[in-house]
Order: C-alpha cells, then structure tokens, then sequence
C-alpha cells in the first residue's frame, strides 16, 4: 500500500510508476539543463523528488544505498585518472608518443589498425572501457596527435577504442553478467564477440582517420605538452613505458595465471603503475598531478553517485519495473528493435546496469536462438551505454585527457556507434547460423 | 610549477556538508542490519553449534553462523544424516524461512537433521545496491508480528573486497564476472585459505563429509521469469531419489519440476557436493517476485503478498516459467512448497535405503501452511 504522504499513490492503478519517471525525468531535465546545476547533482535531487512523489519523504538510505552502487567504477576512474596524469606530467606521453613517431610517422595509415588494437587492449583484459581510455588510450592520442588528427577526432577513437575493447574477447563483463542471469557458463563467447568488435574497430580507425590523413597535405600538430616542470626535458623510452608496463602486468597476469597471481583489482593496479610511473618520471610536482586528476575526475564520479540513487529510487518505486516490462512486451518480431534502442538508452546511465536491468529480461525473451550469441549481441549493445549522455563515461574521459569539449567528441562517436549497433542486430538476427557455425 | 586547481568553493563545501550529513543521519539503519537472534530453536534442537566448529578460521567473521543439530534421542535406530541449508542468498526469503520452521518445529526420532539457516550470514547484513529492497519484513503470527531480515545475494563487500574483475573458480578455471566471487553457490566446494566466500564453502562441504551428510538440500528461490524455478535440481546420483520425491509432490498440489545438475557449470552446490563428496545433492527453487526484474514497486508487502501487476502480465503474454495470476506467490506458499520437498525428501530418502532413514514429526504440512499461514507455526 502506499504512504499517506504519497502523492502519485492518488492516482489510479498502473499511472504511479510511469508518473513518478516523468517525474523524476522533468526534474532532471530542469536542474541541469534550465538551472545548469551539475549532472550528477541534479540526477540526485532528481531521485529524492521521484522517492518523495511516492511518500519517501527522506529516503536517506536509498539515497546513499543507491549512491554507493558503483563505487568500484568511482575507484578505478579515480586512480586511472591519477595515472593518467602522472603519464602526462612526468614526460612519458611525451616520450613514447615521439618514439612511435619517428617509427610509424611515414605509413600513418598502416599504423592505425595496430594504434586501434592498444586502445582496445586492456579493455580486452579488464571489460572495462576506462581501463582503456585512460592507459593505452591516452598513449594513442599522443599518437594519434603526432599523425595530425584533430584531438575531437583522435578523442573519438580512444573512446570508441575503449568501447569496443569492453566488447571485444577475452573478457566482456555485460556478456557475463548477461549469462549469469540464465547461469550461462563463459564459454563460446570468443567468436560472436569477435565478429562484433573487431570488424566494427577497423572500419571506425579509418572512418574517423581517413577523412583527414587521406589528405596528402595534412599537417601534423603539435603534440601537446604537460604544464610546467617537464617541459624541455627528455626522458628515456624504457623509463616512460616502465608505468603502462606495469599497469598492463598487473591486468594481464591475474587473467593468465588466476591460481597463482591475486587479482589486486584496477585501483591498485593503477595505483602501482602510478607510483612506478612518478618515480622513472622526469621531476614533476606530483601535487599539483594529483590535485588536478581528482578535479578532473570529480564530475564524472559525481554523475555515477547520482546515476546509482536514481535507478536505486526508479527500482524502489516501481517505475524501472514499467520500463522493462514495457520493453519486453513487444512482440517476438520486434524484440530485437527494442533491445538496439532500449540497452544503449539504458546504458547511459550504466552499461554494467543495462546488461543486468534489461538485457537479461531480453535474453530470457530471445531464448532458444543459440543463447551465448544472443548474449553477446546485447553485451555489445549494453557496451554502447559507456558513450551514452548523461554520463558517456568513455567519451567524457576521452575528451578530459584531449582537452577537448566531450560533445565534440559525441559527435564524432555517433556513425561508429550506429555501425556497432548494426553489428549487433545483424548478429542477434543470425544468432542460430552463428551460433551453429562457432560451435 | 604549475597552476593549483580552485577546487575548493561554496557550493562544493555545501555539497559534501549535505552528503556528509545524509551518510550520517542514514547510517543507523545499515548498521541495524542482520542482527542475529531471529531463529527461535524449538523443542528438536539438540545443540546449537557454530559453522566456525568446522573451520576454526571462520571463528569471529561474518562468515560464521549458528548450526542447529535436531538429532534422535540415544539409543533408536541411528538411521542417516541430512543437512539443510536456508539463506545461501538472503535475498530469498523463502529458504531462509523454510529452514527457520524446521528449526522451529521439527522432532527427530530417526537419523538426524542438520539445518543452516543462514549459510551466507554476511549476505544477511546489507542490501544489493540499486535493488531497493526493504531491510525487513514481517510475518504475522498469533503472538504478533516477527520481524526478519531481507538480505542480499552475496557476500557483504564490506567483509570481502574488492571483487576481481574476473572470477576464475578454483578447480574448474571457470570465468564469470567479478561479483560472483561473492556468491557462495559459485564457490563450492570451497578453499580453507581462500577469501571469506570460499571458507564458507569449505566448511560446509566439509561438515557433508565429516557428518557423512547422506542427502544434502540446498533451499533457494529465483525471479519468476528465470528458467529454472519452481523446480528440483539433482547431481546425477541424487536423480532416482528426486525423480520419485517429483512424482509424489506433483500428485499432490505441489506441481514441481526436476532438472539435471549442468556438468558444465561449476561452484554449485549441487554439483560440487555431488562429485566431491558422498551425498545426493539437490537443490530446490521457488519463484520470488521480489527478485525479478520485471517487479513494480519494490517493499515489504511484495515479499511477504507476492503480488505483482506487471508479472501478472508479463504471464498473461507468456513470457514467464511459472503460472503468476493476480494471488502471485505468497511467501506461505513459497515457504510451504519449501517445506513439503524438505519433508518428501526425507521420507523417500528412507524407503530407498532403510539404514539412511530419518524420521522427523512436527513440521507442518503443506496444506496446513497455506491454510493457517506461516505464523502459526513460527515460536
């Protein structure tokens, strides 16, 4: 029964949970785009207005529940971010990106898939889109920097890099949390999502390239250089890739060798690489680093606190139970449709979050279609969530560690991001034929 | 030496002021969570032991939990030994409450029972993020409401963490995503060194070998859209005895399926308890709506009523597992389905093998609990 203090429990059967999501959208919509409050604030005020709406005058604990939801993300952006800028203020950005220069600088255009691959890598290793952005991907942009891509457009590519290194094979995390969901083992997973990703990667590297290096007079830009300390200095290779070396260690050894190497989980690893990374560095005040990633850092973290109470309010109340209903009631015919809308629509808030919410209502309606393909399309098309705004986690750090706007960056994301969206559907469509021709 | 960011301003004290203040104001209901005490041994408990009996290590952690013996009195027929666990994940309730009326209610006179209703007590001390499920319920009874915990899937991450981003299971090399790391019925048959989830395992697979467990159940529940619900799922030795506990049951009002335990799935309980041990290892499922994710608003009157307008449905267009009008699934009935496999088990598990006989009375029967409610039988 509802509270007294329920506003929207007045109202007839099955209009409260839909009325509480307009709710809770119109007020979204308000804070942050007529009174430009932050994201991650106004998705929080946004949650105790729709909580309220229902008699939960202070659902404190929800609130904070729902908040806490993603903190292992919060800690993995925060220290990768802190890597990052370690990378980028201690020189060894600087050194790598000039070492790969003067290697690959006169076949741009052979260099790009390998440059899509080590963007995509540690996504592989980790299913996570950041641990892509943010430690090869930032290396790319150097790169891709000295090519003489814009940075909207090398941004673009780090973030669809990262994207599709999460969908990419060995480990695609909203696969497995896709198959959990119908006690799916992991395995045959390898082949559909490598037709998805790696297909998709190729075309994006030269999609996003090509309009630009194609031009025989394209320039190259300057690459761009830390503030302050080590500007002038040099610092050798193998001390500049002595962090990312140990960053790519520590990801890679506990997949390789789980029995014998612990897992010390994508904080600490970034932490290590960090501290290894600062001391091989040139002298840098390592202060002023730290300050600046947290400041870099804060919105993002702010806007996944207020993603978490507001799903953790929407499931509360009803009103996520009316949107996945409302998704899997479509005709048998249609679901496919729904699935290529509703996951990367839901995803935007988190991918993790659309794999779990909807993708496994999705694949329990799609059931019988050779199961770990179909898992797979909808993993990939969860994945797609991470470029999704509000929070469009991966071109938002791409964008932060190009110093270039991230709606740019969206904007360059969008032809790629349709192209992975078909790649799913064709694959959800021909689920039995794959699914009979990986076995 | 480069510019200090300006990260300290008005609006950013006030915004961490006010989550400062919420943190706060909010932290007496986490940490009100999974008080012990909710299970009242009845006249058929012959000792109340502790999990860390078996495995030392766990003495002291949330991992530890009460273990209650209802055994035959000295000198009958010793007959055989059966363990049943409730709350492998709080978040099913049913489970939980089927074993606490075993507790509760039960008289051995043949073999003996042992019951774990808590066999994941840490998942019983928080809620899974973003689920949004009440902390608590209540169940009416004639002396008035008893309160009990609504728990989560998994290991508290406050008592385990952080989870990798893979779990890779010991054993098999099986992957699956990072959070199952906490999920005990990923981590059978479990390490004596390994991380919290695991030694809880290992003490229960080591308690079905060290009390020569003859048949072991496991009492979960699932979304009423998973595959596999409202159904006994047997290791392969334990096929004959669930086969002819699934013929009684659906000759009577308990329409109940049989599945065979995957070989391919590794962790659980049905199947690791099958092949590293010697006991028949099923496990049962009912449907909670409170799981699912098609589920309206989610509190405490949909745990207890099963009620729910958009499973209802979702049935009306086919796409659940179980038949779901507009009664949904009471927990009287989940718990007496629960309650009348536990009893069925028991009795065909003497008439296939005299010598493993366990014969039990005062536990409620079905009928009764659907009839009366399941307050009544509860102390």
């Amino acid at each position: 029964m509802f509270p007294d203090a329920s506003i929207l429990g007045r109202l007839p059967a099955g209009w409260a949970e839909p009325a509480t999501l307009l709710v809770m959208l119109a007020a979204f919509g308000i804070l942050s785009v007529k009174l430009r409050w932050q994201t991650g604030i106004a998705l929080g005020v946004a949650a105790w207005a729709g909580a309220a709406a229902n008699g939960h005058l202070l659902p404190l604990r929800h609130l904070v529940e729902g908040g806490t939801a993603y903190l292992d993300p919060l800690l993995t952006i925060a220290t990768a971010m802190i890597f990052m800028r370690v990378l980028l203020d201690g020189g060894a950005l600087d050194a790598i990106g000039g070492a790969v220069e003067r290697a690959f600088g006169s076949r741009p255009l052979l260099l790009l898939p390998a440059v899509m691959l080590l963007v995509m890598f540690p996504g592989m290793i980790t299913g996570s889109s950041t641990a892509s952005v943010l430690t090869t991907g930032v290396m790319a942009l150097t790169i891709l920097d000295g090519l003489g891509l814009p940075r909207d457009r090398s941004a673009a590519f780090v973030a669809m890099g990262g994207v599709l290194g999460m969908v990419a094979p060995p480990i695609n995390i909203p696969a497995m949390i896709i198959g959990a969901g119908l006690d799916l083992p992991y395995a045959g997973f390898g082949v559909p999502l490598a037709l998805l990703s790696f297909p998709v990667a190729l075309v994006t590297a030269y999609f996003l390239a090509w309009p630009v290096l194609g031009r025989s007079s394209a320039a190259p830009l300057p690459r761009p250089r830390p503030d302050g300390a080590t500007a002038g200095r040099v610092v050798p290779l193998g001390r500049a890739l002595l962090g990312p070396l140990v960053a790519v260690l520590l990801m890679v050894l506990p997949r390789v060798a789980p029995s014998t190497v612990p897992d010390p989980g994508l904080p600490l690893a970034f932490l290590a690489a960090a501290a290894v990374g600062a001391v091989s560095a040139a002298r840098f005040d390592l202060r002023v680093s730290l300050l600046r990633a947290t400041e870099e850092a804060l919105p993002v973290l702010g806007i996944l606190v207020g993603v978490g109470a507001f799903i953790q309010v929407l499931t509360l109340t009803g009103a996520r139970g009316f949107v996945v209903s409302l998704m899997v009631a479509s005709p048998p015919g249609a679901l496919i449709a729904v699935a290529a809308v509703g996951l990367p629509l839901f995803g935007a808030v988190s991918a993790f979050g659309s794999a779990s919410v909807l993708g496994v209502p999705l694949l329990l309606a799609l059931l019988g279609r050779s199961d770990v393909v179909v898992a797979a399309g909808l993993s990939a098309l969860a994945s797609i969530g991470d470029l999704m705004p509000p929070v469009a986690l991966a071109p938002t750090l791409a964008a932060q560690a190009a110093g270039v706007d991230r709606f740019a960056v969206l904007k360059k994301c969008v032809v790629p991001a349709l192209l992975l969206i078909a790649a799913a559907v064709i694959v959800l469509a021909a689920a039995p034929a794959i699914g009979r021709l990986s076995r | 030496m480069g510019r200090l960011p300006s990260s300290v301003s008005r609006p950013g004290l006030i915004v961490v002021a006010v989550a400062l203040a919420v943190s706060a104001l909010s932290a007496g209901e986490f940490r009100a969570m999974g008080r012990s005490g909710e299970v009242r041994p009845g006249p058929g408990v012959t000792r109340v032991g502790r999990l860390s009996d078996t495995l030392p290590g766990l003495a002291g952690t949330p991992g530890d939990t009460p273990v209650y013996t209802l055994a035959a009195p000295a000198g009958t027929v010793p007959g055989g030994t059966a363990l049943i666990l409730g709350g492998t994940h709080g978040d099913e309730p049913a489970g939980y409450l089927a074993a606490v009326v075993l507790v509760e209610t039960a008289r051995v006179s043949t073999g003996k029972l042992i019951v774990i209703p808590r066999a994941n007590a840490s998942g019983f001390s928080y809620n899974v993020p973003q689920e949004a499920h009440p902390q608590r319920f209540e169940i009416a009874t004639p002396r008035g409401p008893r309160s009990f915990t609504f728990g989560a899937r998994a290991t508290n991450p406050v008592h385990q963490w952080p989870d990798p981003q893979v779990y890779t299971h010991r054993g098999s090399g099986q992957a699956l995503s990072g959070t199952e790391t906490r999920n005990l019925n990923r981590a059978y048959p479990g390490r004596a060194d390994g991380s919290l989830t695991e030694q809880i395992a290992f003490a229960i697979t080591t308690l079905i070998r060290s009390e020569h467990v003859a048949l072991a159940i496991d009492l979960h529940e699932a979304a009423p859209e998973y595959p596999v619900v409202n159904t006994i799922v047997a290791h392969e030795r334990a096929t004959e005895l669930a086969a002819l506990v699934n013929l009684e049951l659906s000759g009577s009002a308990v329409t109940i399926g049989l599945e065979p335990s995957p070989k391919t799935l590794h962790g659980l309980s049905h199947r690791e308890w099958g092949d590293s041990t010697d006991t028949l290892a099923v496990l049962m499922e009912t449907a909670n709506p409170a799981q699912g994710r098609l589920r309206g608003r989610t509190d405490a009157a949909l745990v207890v009523s099963g009620r729910d307008r958009y499973f209802a449905a979702a049935a009306r267009r086919g796409r659940l597992n179980v038949p779901f009008d507009d009664h949904g699934w009471p927990i009287n009935l989940r718990v007496a389905r629960h309650v009348a496999g536990v009893t069925q088990f028991l009795t065909d598990l003497g008439m296939l093998d005299e010598t493993k006989a366990i014969s039990v009375a005062g536990v409620p029967a079905y009928d009764e609990i659907v009839a009366r409610g399941l307050g009544a039988y509860l102390r």
